[in-house]
């Protein structure tokens, strides 16, 4: 992976920059805040918890609950609360990371300069992507500690938070592949970065407000099933990966299934549904990686082909002998 | 430098369209071995668009382009071998080093370890940044930073270094120094492709010329071929006290003039261009009694020659 130049250079490059820094500080910051005002208004906020449990979670189960399971509960809560965050803040981050990534490049003339070496316009996409993963890596382990705190009061194992940490990167993979294409597509990083955002905004709440506002349109109505389509975008929906991922932590598995069956063409014993969490991964990783496929389209010059590579090493090797030799002489 | 006829960069017919606008229309020419070709022509009269074409950075529409006797559509993965290309931006990272700003591009021309030091301290060396490895590029002079993408661009040892507009936002200063590096690179045997607009630094350094205009390559020929004529076309000017009608009989008369025109006491003489032509005139004047008052060969510069023979703006 540090073969790649790109790479290297854009993980040094970001170690300089304050950015990195303010993000992690920013990062976990809001989330602190967030727990810390979790836990100080508990006793204040139980009507609420016990609203957004029987929203979310337990159903009906929360309004009978005594108040020790509550408190239980509401920690779990806080642990849900916050990888809610934690997803919120990525969608805002990671835009604004992948937006000027290529777009950034062309506006300094530096991808001109990248793209009359040997590099290939696949290396310079991935060399970018891993950087922001790398980024996004340290900014989720920099979370850790915060998040075991919740870990303390025991309602959560270490594989749940392997668990959020692993739908967490995956989910930040696809949401990078997305801005990356935009930054990749249009010219410039604003632009592009805006672009990112309204399509991650439509991805994440249009598919759950047209199955509730405008059924008809994506052919659920009448007791009808959902069209594939829909169901593709429901699984290609991360805020509903996440969603996914904390049902069934609390145990709501099959109250997530039964919204599946009643939204999308899927029926509830069908191994999709079963599995949505592991199907809708995948998915998102496949198109992740198809997007960057597609941006490499866009960085494309003209006379460039694949197979250069192969033969330039092949006289760079030859060179290198050559010169080591003279040296040696 | 090398003396060589032989063509390391040859651009037949190149043609190209950005929709209805048209860039380049039958672009031709040619550059020698070992020469420094300067490129000068009024802005959107191609020269970038035709650069950009040469290492592939664009497609041409049509025609061929062929560099050290390769096909540029057919041996890509070679051309990038034998091209150094930099733009007419700086192009740089600025929150890197010297050293790292060179090391990725190394890298990314698939140097490393040994090899890749050598390469970019030779590379330094040749353009006199050699001791600011551990600066960073924010922090170096415009000269600094353009012989910095110089030196870039000469990490592989291209046989054809291209620059776009290189003296474009330096200022005089280090516009002397730049151009003593690229007399250097000149010196040691590359070939140079240079756009420019400063046709008066290009001039001092280049050994061919290439005008184009409206896409086209209009004129091309050795710096030699250029700057005869344009002295050629310096008429003299003669001013007299009278007598002007037998100066006009005399100047007639004489071999190497070709017009005479006058201004009641002023001639404007066109004259073939030899060695002691001014001499044989005025000697011709004198010893036929013209009163000459005085005797001038008309200054005009070479950049006023290439906006004259581009019409345009240069």
């Amino acid at each position: 992976m540090q073969k790649n130049p790109v790479l290297k250079r854009e993980v040094r490059a970001n170690m300089r920059s304050p950015k990195l820094i303010l993000s992690i500080i920013g990062f976990n910051l809001v989330l602190a805040l967030s727990g810390f005002i979790f836990l100080a208004f508990f006793e204040e906020a139980q009507p609420l918890e016990r609203l957004f449990l029987e929203l979310f979670f337990q159903e009906n189960a929360a309004s009978s609950m005594s108040d020790n399971e509550l408190a239980y509960n509401s920690i779990r809560l806080l642990y849900c609360l916050l990888i809610m965050l934690e997803f919120v803040l990525l969608f805002f981050i990671i835009p604004t990371l992948t937006g000027s990534m290529i777009a950034g490049e062309r506006e300094h003339q530096t991808l001109d300069l990248m793209l009359t070496t040997q590099l290939t316009p696949k290396t310079i996409v991935f060399g970018k992507l891993l950087a922001m993963m790398k980024t996004i890596l340290m900014i989720l382990i920099s979370t850790l500690p915060i998040l075991s705190l919740v870990n303390v009061f025991g309602s959560f194992s270490v594989f749940d938070m392997i668990a959020s940490f692993g739908v967490m990167l995956v989910v930040s993979f696809f949401l990078g592949s997305i801005g990356l294409l935009f930054s990749a597509w249009i010219k410039r990083s604003v632009p592009a970065t805006l672009c990112t955002y309204i399509v991650l905004l439509g991805l994440c709440i249009l598919p759950l407000m047209l199955v509730r506002l405008t059924p008809e349109l994506i052919g659920s109505s009448g007791g009808r099933p959902a069209t594939f389509a829909y169901t593709l975008a429901m699984l290609m929906n991360p805020l509903l990966t996440v969603v996914c991922l904390l049902k069934m932590r609390f145990g709501a598995e099959a109250s997530f299934i039964s919204y599946l069956e009643s939204t999308t063409h899927l029926a509830s014993d069908s191994p999709i549904a079963r599995h949505w969490l592991i199907m809708s991964l995948l998915f998102q990783v496949t198109v992740a990686y198809l997007l960057v496929l597609l941006s490499t389209k866009y960085l494309q010059p003209r006379y460039r082909r694949r197979e250069m590579n192969g033969a330039i090493k092949e006289r760079m090797s030859s060179e290198t002998e050559t010169e080591t030799e003279d040296e040696k002489e | 430098m090398a003396e060589s006829f032989e063509p390391i960069l040859q651009v037949e017919k190149v043609n190209k369209s950005f929709g209805s606008f048209r860039a380049l229309t039958d672009l031709s020419f040619s550059v020698n071995a070992g020469h420094v070709f300067g490129m000068v022509g009024e802005n959107g009269s191609g020269k970038s668009t035709a650069l950009r074409i040469i290492v592939g950075l664009l497609r041409a529409d049509s025609g061929t382009i062929s560099i050290c006797g390769l096909d540029a559509s057919e041996k890509p993965a070679e051309i990038y071998h034998y091209i150094g290309y930099v733009p007419d931006s700086f192009g740089l990272y600025e929150n890197l080093l010297v050293r790292e700003y060179m090391t990725f591009f190394a890298e990314a021309s698939g140097l490393e370890g040994y090899l890749a030091r050598r390469r970019i301290s030779n590379a330094l060396e040749m353009v006199g940044l050699i001791g600011r490895e551990g600066v960073y590029v924010d922090n170096l002079s415009s000269s600094m930073k353009q012989r910095l993408c110089i030196a870039r661009a000469m990490l592989n040892y291209p046989r054809l270094l291209i620059l776009d507009d290189p003296m474009k936002g330096i200022d005089l200063k280090n516009r002397f120094e730049l151009r003593d590096v690229i007399r250097d690179l000149s010196a040691q045997g590359t070939t140079i492709l240079i756009s420019s607009h400063m046709i008066t630094e290009l001039t001092e350094f280049c050994t061919d010329l290439g005008i184009m205009a409206g896409g086209t390559m209009k004129e091309q020929g050795s710096m030699e071929y250029f700057l005869k004529q344009s002295r050629r076309d310096r008429p003299i000017k003669i001013r007299l006290s009278g007598m002007t009608d037998r100066a006009i009989e005399v100047l007639d008369k004489a071999d190497s003039v070709r017009a005479v025109s006058a201004d009641k006491n002023l001639l404007h003489v066109i004259v073939d261009n030899s060695s002691d032509v001014e001499a044989k005139i005025l000697s011709a004047l004198v010893q036929a009694g013209v009163p000459v008052v005085s005797f001038l060969r008309e200054e005009e510069n070479f950049e006023a020659f290439i906006k004259r023979k581009t019409g345009g703006d240069v």
